[in-house]
């Protein structure tokens, strides 16, 4: 009987194994193609074309990068604490993959269907300040460190407006669960009562990532690199691969709370012998990845104290404006979702 | 194998906390904290109430213990002052130990635990039982009260099923509404005092 | 007079601004009122011309008023409503993105260098070559002038009496590392002798490779010849 035991523990393990291998590799194929999609997305914008010497296209670009970094030489200054030098980078990936456990493919598809969802992105999103904080004060370096300063302040600031954007999602929708996110969006995806919150939403989305207009963080050209300056080959690896899971991931998401998931209106009928839900997740993913990318393209940088400023003194009073009147709306139309 | 993890995180939840306070580096202490945390946070977890578990992260974690490591990088801390000071600290250990010992027999004579499989805490609580005999010549029933409030199996609340929030939500929209509302106000005191402390005005 | 003055100012005054928007290829939805954000429409009408004549009196306002009306300043303006929806939806945001959306659909410029290059005037300077006669005697003749007009010293000439007595080189050396390209040498020079290329890419993996002495210089002209005679006859008019 323990014999017995012991194999259904083995084998359960092994299929949970594979279930994450299942969903981790085309969520890594995904992050390197989305670094190359960046680039041939902002050239064309800028009417230039990109990298296109490596595959066709320059589709294997990505590969060819990772290649040139893991073959670099690690340099690590010497002062610096060497352990959490190595761990912050670390534990930034695993912060932005872990994120990929409860996004579901389908109906209840997911690795864990947590009831508590939504507050799993959030912890994670709040774990992945320190990443950030620990990589520059580790470095022993000032450039370093107060590029890591100003992110993280900045991090914190906007993960507050995230959190009301989402609250006022899960208002609506009456519980933290994905799924059940989705399945209430049957009638109406929430970006058509939202628009404002959704609008906050995204605003919040790309300072968290520090994308364009927030990233005076790793302004290149000002800069020397923000708080990654002393991080080189396989530890920079991690920290870009970190930043690019988590733009797909809260483009992901973004399709998940305010656009109908991996549901679309009566067109396709998911009786096929292909589940057509994760293809749709995919393209709705595939559309806010290219808002980023097209966000970047576009606008200037802000300075440091304009983000800061327009986080506390205007986009708060908005989110907190929101958070009342959402709930007012939702009791006096006694329309409250139990 | 759920009461090994739960074994496991609390002796974490400890030995970190235990370090906390004996690191030298500051910075290392916070790491510690925070592990603390996380290991508390999965405890609870593991409990059942996985709701207050993620909320450990998010506030502990997420927005409390950056702010300790946002005040201690940013203070200039010499380590080599910290690391010549090392005789002044250890030399306070048999006040804290005897301070320690009063608390635990203080707390472990008013809550009560399931404590039949761990022998080692069932000997001392026994110890503490017979010295609170010897002690309280009076009966102890008056400790039942407070054993009955901590723990109330009332029959109202076996019958319902809530989710946790809604659990939570029940009871704390309705017979904690006063508490719910005092603590707001004490956090918008806490919110607009530094605001207003660290404000200069333009005059 | 006066009224009818009146009325062709208020026609001119009304036309919509949207229309005068230069822009280089004007796109039909920033054009369009919705999206415009141009400030130049919530402008109010300001009399210019009043620097124009300085010494002149000031003629009467267009618009009659009579003292003790109540004017709104604001009244031509954007409404209340218009500007929270241009605070709140960022629409001269939405204007510049989708600006930059038109332009991801349209070709690149770019030239995939070394399967495709970009034009060459005939002017070009580039690698240095030394010309010949048509009938091959070589058209150096040893003046001089090159060597003492260029700006970085880079030419060095020693010449002597070739054996049936013409006055030619022995020694014409070019230091294309020192040379900065600039071709005084090609206009100082009597004869055409020394002239510039259009060949730009001629570069070496040795330093020493670069030191161009006559043969070198020989060789480069007479590879060249038939480029550099069309391009001195195309630029002949303008030397």
């Amino acid at each position: 009987m323990i014999n017995n035991n012991l194999i259904l523990i083995i084998l359960n393990t092994l299929i949970s194994l594979i279930d994450v291998l299942l969903v981790l590799l085309p969520v890594l194929l995904s992050v390197a193609f989305m670094t190359i999609i960046e680039r041939k997305q902002l050239a064309a914008h800028q009417r230039r074309v990109g990298p296109n010497t490596v595959g066709y296209y320059g589709i294997l670009q990505p590969f060819s990068d990772a290649l040139k970094l893991i073959l670099k030489e690690t340099v690590i200054p010497s002062q610096s604490n060497k352990i959490l030098f190595y761990l912050a980078p670390v534990s930034t990936l695993i912060f932005s993959l872990l994120g990929w456990g409860i996004i579901p493919f389908g109906q209840g598809l997911t690795l864990f269907d947590f009831s508590l969802g939504i507050l799993y992105t959030l912890a994670l999103s709040s774990l992945g300040v320190y990443g950030v904080l620990f990589a520059g004060w580790s470095a022993n370096s000032k450039y370093a460190f107060l590029g890591s300063l100003r992110s993280t302040a900045a991090m914190i600031s906007y993960e507050l407006i995230l959190s009301s954007a989402i609250l006022i999602v899960i208002l609506l929708a009456g519980s933290f669960n994905f799924t059940t996110i989705i399945e209430s969006q049957e009638a109406i995806w929430f970006v058509v009562p939202l628009l404002p919150v959704f609008i906050f939403y995204f605003i919040s989305i790309l300072a968290e990532t520090s994308r364009t207009p927030f990233d005076l963080q790793e302004a290149e050209s000002e800069l020397v690199a923000g708080f990654f300056t002393e991080h080189s080959s396989i530890i920079f690896v991690f920290f870009f691969l970190a930043e690019y899971s988590s733009i797909v991931l809260f483009s992901c998401i973004t399709a998940i709370l305010f656009f109908g998931g991996y549901n679309m209106p009566e067109l396709f009928v998911n009786n096929t012998f292909i589940s057509l839900q994760a293809v749709v997740l995919g393209l709705k993913t595939c559309v806010f990845c290219f808002m980023f990318v097209w966000f970047r393209a576009t606008l200037p940088r802000l300075r440091y104290d304009q983000l800061i400023e327009f986080c506390w003194l205007n986009l708060l009073p908005v989110a907190v404006a929101f958070i009342i009147l959402v709930p007012c709306i939702l009791v006096a139309f006694d329309i409250a979702p139990y | 194998m759920k009461n090994l993890f739960i074994d496991i995180l609390a002796f974490g939840a400890l030995l970190s906390s235990v370090l906390v306070i004996t690191s030298k580096n500051p910075v290392i202490a916070v790491i510690f904290l925070i592990s603390v945390f996380i290991n508390a946070a999965g405890y609870l977890i593991l409990l059942g109430i996985g709701f207050i578990g993620i909320s450990y992260i998010i506030l502990y974690v997420g927005a409390i213990a950056v702010l300790f490591l946002f005040v201690i990088m940013l203070l200039n801390i010499r380590l080599s002052d910290l690391l010549e000071a090392g005789s002044q600290y250890t030399k306070n250990i048999p006040l804290a130990i005897a301070i320690g010992l009063l608390f635990i027999y203080e707390i472990f004579t008013i809550i009560p635990f399931r404590i039949h499989d761990v022998s080692l805490i069932s000997s001392l609580l026994n110890l503490i039982t017979n010295l609170n005999e010897l002690f309280l010549t009076s009966d102890i029933s008056t400790l039942n009260v407070v054993y009955n409030t901590i723990n109330p199996i009332l029959a109202d609340s076996t019958f319902t099923n809530f989710t946790q929030i809604q659990a939570l939500g029940q009871s704390l929209y309705t017979f904690g509404a006063f508490w719910l509302i005092i603590t707001s106000v004490i956090l918008l005191l806490a919110m607009v005092a530094p605001i207003f402390i660290t404000h200069k005005s333009n005059k | 007079m006066a009224i009818l003055r009146q009325l062709v100012v208020g026609v001119a005054a009304s036309r919509p601004l949207a229309t005068r928007l230069a822009t280089s290829r004007p796109s039909i939805l920033a054009a369009s009122r919705l999206l415009s954000t141009n400030s130049r429409q919530q402008a109010q009408h300001v009399d210019h011309t009043n620097h124009l004549h300085p010494g002149h009196p000031k003629s009467p306002p267009l618009q009659t008023s009579f003292p003790g009306e109540f004017k709104d300043v604001y009244a031509g303006g954007p409404s209340a409503i218009e500007k929270a929806v241009h605070l709140f939806f960022f629409t001269e945001i939405l204007r510049g993105m989708w600006i930059v959306l038109e332009q991801f659909f349209r070709p690149p410029y770019t030239i995939m260098y070394p399967f495709e290059k970009g034009p060459l005037s005939p002017r070009f300077r580039g690698e240095h070559a030394l010309r010949r006669y048509p009938s091959g005697e070589e058209r150096c003749i040893a003046c001089k002038l090159c060597e003492a007009i260029c700006p970085a010293q880079a030419i060095t000439i020693e010449s002597e009496a070739r054996l049936d007595g013409s006055r030619k080189t022995t020694r014409y050396d070019i230091d294309m590392t020192k040379c900065i390209y600039c071709g005084f040498c090609q206009e100082a020079c009597p004869v055409d002798a020394i002239v510039e290329t259009q060949n730009q890419e001629f570069s070496t993996e040795t330093r020493e490779e670069l030191l161009y002495n006559k043969e070198k210089l020989l060789a480069n002209g007479d590879r060249a010849e038939a480029e550099i005679a069309a391009n001195l006859h195309a630029d002949h008019v303008y030397r």
